[in-house]
């Protein structure tokens, strides 16, 4: 005796055989793909990248330049450390006068403060020069002023 | 899935197609031609299986551009590993219907009668048995993920190895799902006596 169908199977029997009688393919949307074709095809994506590849060439090349030309050393000195008996004591961006000298002051904490500052380095002098400069300052408050100035061209002899 | 286990699943002459298949999908990556060989070859299996879950043409159309959309898009990254195109199309596809259904649900349930369905070959509903409108609309009161596996598994026919690859999960899954998806189906139908 065969089997009978629960309502679900014959629910699934009734549908199973139901069928698209539309057309076999839908004109309007292949013409659709075959423009998004024109799009999305390799050629297509091949030009987005004839435009990107240059653009980042060209920044790498700027930036090679820029740091050949001593870029890195200029944008570093535009950053002054400050430094006493060699503790940081201060950071900051400097951005120097017209004829290279540069004046600030910097705040000097304990164990500093009130005692007599021996030496006081300065990496980054807002120079185009660079380098490090020891000065000697004393200081009797609880804070101290640097002053740089810029290098004076020593007479030719 | 093993190709040996598809292989096995398919039979050879489903096998010859498939790898004649691959051929056309490689190509209509860099071929437009090959392309639209590939949307014609499946426009209307495609269709039949989103109108079977959605029950409505004009939105079978609009999920069937919106699954050819996609695959235009993706085709590029596809990657032949084993698994027929189809069940990649049959993927895309199931994910788009369920978003509409999860979208549409209620709506759907209430209103959208039954249209554009052709009977071939189907066994007519006689002697009790359920007709396609109240089956349709049970099918579509069901959570979207319990109609995908019985919509992949019963309609399409589809062997639970390969409905737990279309719809991306373990064949323990699947079976369980199925259950649960018959199960809620049948109430579904009793409450719409």
């Amino acid at each position: 005796m065969p089997r009978e169908l629960d309502p679900a199977d014959r629910a699934l029997q009734s549908l199973r055989g139901q069928q698209w009688s539309g057309d076999p393919f839908n004109i309007e949307l292949e013409k659709r793909l075959m423009q998004a074709y024109e799009a999305h095809r390799p050629a297509a994506r091949m030009g987005r990248y004839r435009v990107v590849v240059p653009v980042l060439a060209i920044l790498v090349i700027a930036g090679v330049a820029f740091a050949a030309a001593g870029g890195v050393a200029l944008v570093k000195n535009w950053f002054v450390t400050t430094k006493i008996n060699g503790e940081v004591v201060d950071t900051r961006e400097v951005v120097p006068n017209e004829d290279g000298s540069a004046r600030f002051s910097v705040p000097v904490g304990p164990p500093h403060e009130g005692t007599q500052v021996v030496e006081m380095s300065i990496e980054g002098d807002g120079s185009d020069a660079g380098g490090t400069k020891t000065v000697t300052i004393t200081s009797d408050g609880d804070s101290a002023e640097v002053e740089i100035k810029p290098e004076q061209a020593k007479p030719e002899e | 899935m093993s190709q040996a286990q598809l292989r096995v699943t398919m039979g050879e002459a489903e096998w010859a197609i498939a790898d004649d298949e691959r051929e056309l999908v490689e190509r209509a990556k860099s071929d437009r031609a090959a392309f639209a060989a590939l949307y014609r070859r499946h426009y209307r299996a495609l269709s039949s299986h989103v109108l079977r879950r959605t029950g409505d043409v004009h939105t079978t159309e609009d999920l069937v551009s919106d699954v050819f959309l996609t695959v235009l898009r993706t085709l590029p990254r596809y990657r032949y590993r084993g698994v027929p195109f189809r069940f990649w199309l049959l993927r895309i596809a199931t994910n788009a219907v369920n978003r509409w259904a999860r979208r549409q649900r209620r709506r759907v349930l209430a209103t959208v009668p039954i249209v554009g369905l052709e009977v071939t070959a189907a066994p007519a509903s006689t002697d009790g048995g359920v007709d396609k409108e109240r089956a349709h609309r049970a099918l579509l009161s069901l959570p979207p993920k319990y109609q995908a596996v019985l919509s992949l598994h019963y309609l399409e026919g589809l062997a639970l190895s390969e409905v737990a690859t279309v719809i991306g999960c373990r064949v323990g899954t699947v079976k369980s799902r199925l259950a649960r998806a018959r199960e809620a189906l049948g109430a579904a139908l009793s409450r719409r006596r």
